[in-house]
């Protein structure tokens, strides 16, 4: 038996102002503060359109292999529900502003049939009563649908990553699926013929990896059901995170009638070549590219894997890797400076780390100037003091003995002073060496190089 | 003639209430227009373009800048169920 | 002698010399609203008028229209004045923001009387569909003032204000313009902002002028227009002086009459006082030949499939959620949505907005819809390539002049016919003029004045000569 699955995404962009009101685009403002007669639908009103969302959802659209459909209108999609003021939602039915994309994953493309720019509704909070909050109400959102093409739980999982690095790159959306800036409904059929089985449809699933174990399960449940001899049902479910099974919610009906129409309130927008070109000239570089760079770069693919999933990190790299060992600012990056982030919960921009202190602090370590014991140190510094990375090694002493001549003094110093040692050296005995380098430390205050201060030693040792 | 389901159907999606007795009317009226209406299925016509609206327009839009607000009392003012910082309506369950 | 009934250049003059004071003025119109009994407005703005008219005194006397009572629809938002497109839905509405075109208004320090009556929603043609009752017609009081915009025209007609706002989606401001003995525009679709205006149907609403001359009308509207950014659809297109082109000589117009607008459907004496001008407007050097424009006779089932379902999209707003009528009856939140709007809908709305619903449900959108719009751009053409030959088409703005009251009430079709002629304009979005040119049986005949995109000067050209020619006393006799 043969699962196809497809999937519906909406996104919330992060634009300043909403898509066709220009009130402020952040939901997380003081409930009911970022609103205005548009918002509240109120009689009379008439929408804007914000062309920063049709900029991001152009973006979305270059990088996801979309047509696009360069003279577009907006469409009335009617119903109502007490989160949608108006009583219809702005969306785009006849001409979404992208057709015929795909994804790449895992030498597989994921075909995307649609991708169209619509309003987000008003968040509903349900107690006693359904409360109303309209910071949400035109909030802009991409919907982006998959053709019926994935065919398991692996395979969306990998899509939806993707989908969510790719978005998250391009710097439109925050993408976070347990916020909502991510919303995922699937629908997964099962035939055992060519020709599609009937679908279910599994709406609103709080994480990537729930979605493959729904989809796996609706697979499991579907095949189990036909073979039983049973008969799949149109019907909505959701997914229970507590059970990680799939519990029905309602049987479809005949159809939604959403009377959709044209939108005579908004002038049709025409994207002409010079617009494109604009976008694409503006277009980020996508973790594809960045992570073919970062493999020829030598930097292991854990470290890879790291940077790409922080995006804050990956922008920081990105903005030093000209002027340091790229190894190395990845090893620091994901290293020390990640738990630190994650151990005090905050983002690498808001810590008092400067590219110049970052870049000088690799260097040191690069020439092995400092040890990584003290690159430790420094960083715990730097991560909460602007101080210079060079003004702390001197204040500190950290700086290494690395040169010749004086690690020559320090070494002939220790071996004038221990002349047993010579002798057991002489006799083979092993420890004599590790005798002598901890002397060596000892005199240096742990300050000398260790490698070459123990080449100095093996060479002197031979003269005698 | 529109039938009684087709009606009900049509009230549900206008969020309207036909009573049993405006029932015969309403198929009546609905029925007469719709007649009315077909005149329109028949007409011979070359052009395959839709006119939406007769604006002239193309391509208006604002920049990404957020604008004023209005405050909740105005917000407000008008609504008739009103809890703390909240509209409301009964509970809606999903 | 009252001081409105003067012209409002001489108005203006006395203004200035402080003859007159702005407050006179709001007197006299309140004292006529008293005397007459025309039902012609929902709300007064008595007390902010007289406010406003005593704050104007230490004002400078700027523009023509400076101090000068105006009705405005009551579809059109007024912040902090009620506003209730004549529903019970919305019969506690007070706006918080004014319409662009009040902000207008009230830049050119106009003084808003009141609110005027009107079919519920814009939707009906005789002013019979408010939930505030009929709007009477100071010619008689026996027939309708036309609607939807009622109350905008009986007010002007019965000389309470000079000047009124309507809105016309099918007709509205024309037709009682029409049947009241006024000058109604609808202005270019995109001349005259609609942020503000309670929607009816988007691509065919226009707010526009009802006056008692030509050359107020055009005053008028050049006040009100303009672009707009809270309209994408209105035009950025230059506002001209609309009044620059009257007087000006007509000689070598060229005119173009649909003979459609001069069939059978017509009423012969409506015909015959076009025919008259139509040999006025030859002898004084017009060209006027009879023309064809395709697909004029789906104008009807064009609006009901065009208006009604963008109506039924436009009117799902009024839940009783966020403003509107509160019941008490209910539930849960279908009961709340189907009891409010049962309750708050007057009937010809509630059937318009069934038929709206039901033309977009389903495959009806393909069918219906889509369909609609490909004749609406097949007729707009048509239009367009005789505005290429002509400058301007003529013909009667109604089938006939107004009617008893009641007649029409509660037939699902036949009110729509009484827009026949008017509908066809608001589909290609054009501007259009109803002049009165005669009488029958006492009552006003209307001359539609049709005119190319944003050529409504020229429309008031033509229109400012007849009326000169004509010279008719369009006043009705006291109506009290």
């Amino acid at each position: 038996m043969k699962p196809t699955i497809g999937i519906e995404v909406h996104v919330e962009l992060k634009s300043m102002a909403k898509a066709f009101s220009l009130s402020k685009n952040n939901f997380n403002d003081e409930v009911n503060s970022n609103i205005n007669v548009i918002d509240l639908g109120h009689p009379g009103v008439l929408p804007r359109v914000n062309k920063g969302v049709i900029d991001m959802a152009l973006k979305a659209c270059l990088a996801l292999n979309f047509k696009i459909n360069r003279l577009m209108h907006f469409d009335r999609k009617n119903y109502f529900y007490p989160d949608l003021p108006k009583g219809y939602q702005i969306t785009q039915q006849d001409t979404p502003i992208g057709y015929d994309g795909y994804v790449e994953v895992s030498n597989k493309k994921i075909y995307l049939e649609r991708m169209h720019i619509e309003e987000d509704t008003c968040k509903s909070i349900h107690t006693t009563d359904t409360l109303l909050n309209f910071n949400r109400s035109g909030v802009p959102l991409i919907e982006i649908v998959t053709k019926p093409c994935i065919e398991s739980g692996a395979e969306a999982m990998e899509y939806l990553e993707k989908l969510r690095e790719t978005l998250l790159y391009l710097g439109i959306s925050d993408v976070k699926i347990e916020e909502g800036s991510m919303r995922c409904d699937v629908n997964v059929s099962v035939s055992d013929s060519d020709k599609l089985g009937t679908k279910c449809e599994v709406k609103n699933i709080g994480s990537i990896s729930n979605v493959g174990l729904a989809i796996d399960y609706e697979i499991k449940r579907q095949e189990e059901l036909i073979k039983k001899g049973g008969k799949i049902v149109p019907q909505t479910r959701r997914f229970d995170d507590k059970t990680k099974t799939t519990i029905l919610m309602r049987y479809k009906e005949t159809g939604n009638d959403y009377r959709y129409f044209p939108e005579p309130d908004i002038p049709f927008i025409y994207i002409d070549d010079e617009w494109l070109k604009n976008i694409s000239d503006n277009m980020p570089v996508l973790t594809d590219e960045l992570k073919n760079k970062y493999v020829s770069l030598g930097i292991n693919s854990n470290n890879i894997k790291t940077i790409i999933a922080n995006r804050n990190i990956c922008n920081f790299l990105e903005e030093v890797i000209e002027d340091v060992n790229p190894v190395i600012a990845s090893n620091l990056l994901t290293g020390d400076i990640l738990s630190y982030l994650n151990k005090n919960i905050i983002k690498i921009e808001d810590t008092k780390l400067t590219k110049n202190n970052f870049i000088k602090l690799v260097n040191l370590l690069d020439k092995k100037t400092i040890s990584s014991k003290q690159a430790k140190e420094i960083i715990n510094i730097i991560l909460e003091d602007e101080k210079d990375v060079l003004e702390i090694v001197k204040e500190n002493n950290l700086e290494q003995i690395s040169d010749d001549s004086l690690i020559l003094d320090i070494v002939t110093k220790v071996i004038k002073n221990n002349p047993d040692s010579v002798k057991d050296f002489k006799d083979g005995k092993d420890r004599a060496i590790k005798y002598l380098m901890g002397q060596i430390m000892k005199e240096s205050k742990g300050q000398i190089n260790p490698n070459l201060a123990n080449e100095a030693l093996i060479r002197e040792l031979s003269k005698y | 003639m529109i039938s009684e389901e087709q009606v009900n159907h049509i009230a549900d999606l206008a969020k309207l209430k036909v009573e049993e007795n405006e029932m015969k009317k309403y198929q009546q009226q609905l029925t007469d227009i719709l007649t009315e209406i077909d005149k329109i299925l028949n007409v011979e016509i070359q052009t395959t373009e839709i006119m939406i609206s007769p604006s002239f327009n193309q391509n208006v839009y604002s920049e990404d800048n957020p604008e004023n607000h209005i405050s909740k009392e105005e917000a407000f003012k008008n609504a008739k169920r009103v809890k703390g910082d909240y509209i409301i309506v009964p509970k809606v369950i999903e | 002698m009252r001081y409105l009934d003067l012209d409002i250049k001489t108005i203006n003059e006395k203004l200035k010399a402080k003859e007159i004071k702005p407050i006179d003025l709001v007197n006299e119109a309140f004292e006529r609203i008293e005397k007459t009994n025309l039902n012609c407005f929902i709300t007064l703005n008595k007390e902010n008028a007289i406010k406003k008219a005593l704050d104007l005194e230490n004002k400078e006397v700027d523009n023509l229209l400076f101090g000068l009572p105006i009705a405005i629809k009551d579809n059109i938002l007024t912040k902090n004045l009620k506003t209730t497109a004549a529903s019970h839905i919305l019969d506690d509405f007070i706006p918080i923001y004014d319409a662009t075109v009040i902000k207008k208004i009230n830049e050119k320090n106009m003084i808003i009387i009141g609110k005027t009556n009107m079919d519920e929603f814009a939707m009906g043609s005789t002013g019979e569909t408010s939930y505030f009752k009929n709007t009477l017609n100071p010619w008689n009081k026996e027939v309708i003032p036309g609607g939807s915009s009622s109350g905008s025209a009986s007010c002007v007609a019965a000389r309470i204000t000079p000047f009124s706002l309507g809105t016309d989606t099918g007709g509205s401001i024309r037709q009682p313009a029409s049947f009241c003995g006024l000058v109604g525009l609808k202005p270019t679709y995109g001349r005259v902002s609609r942020y503000g205006v309670i929607a009816f149907a988007s691509s065919l609403d226009q707010v526009g002028p009802i006056t008692r001359n030509v050359y107020e009308n055009a005053l008028l509207l050049n006040a009100i227009s303009g672009y707009d950014k809270n309209d994408l659809t209105s035009s950025k297109e230059v506002v001209p002086d609309f009044t620059a082109l009257i007087g000006k000589n007509i000689k070598d117009l060229k005119i173009a009459v649909p003979n459609y607008y001069m069939s059978e459907v017509i009423d012969s004496e409506i015909r015959q006082n076009v025919s008259k001008i139509i040999t006025l407007l030859k002898e004084n050097g017009c060209t006027v030949d009879y023309i064809d424009i395709d697909y004029l006779e789906y104008a009807i089932p064009l609006y009901q499939v065009i208006a009604l379902g963008e109506a039924s999209s436009n009117l799902a707003r009024y839940d009783g959620v966020r403003y509107g009528l509160k019941i008490d009856n209910y539930q849960n939140i279908d009961d709340l949505y189907k009891n409010t709007r049962t309750e708050g809908f007057g009937s010809e709305v509630k059937r318009r907005i069934m038929i709206g619903s039901y033309i977009l449900s389903g495959e009806n959108a393909q069918n219906y819809y889509y369909k609609a719009l490909k004749v609406r751009k097949a007729m707009t053409d048509s239009f367009k390539d005789v505005l290429e030959k002509y400058d301007l088409i003529i013909g009667p703005t109604n089938t006939d002049v107004a009617y008893k009251l009641g007649t029409k009430q509660d037939d699902a079709l036949k009110s729509f016919y009484d827009d026949l002629l008017t509908i066809p304009v608001n589909m290609a979005g054009l501007p259009a003029l109803s002049l009165p040119i005669g009488f029958k049986n006492n009552l006003p005949i209307g001359m539609h004045i049709i005119g190319n995109y944003f050529e409504e000067d020229k429309i008031y050209q033509l229109a400012s000569f007849i009326e000169k020619k004509l010279n008719l006393n369009t006043e009705p006799k006291e109506v009290e």
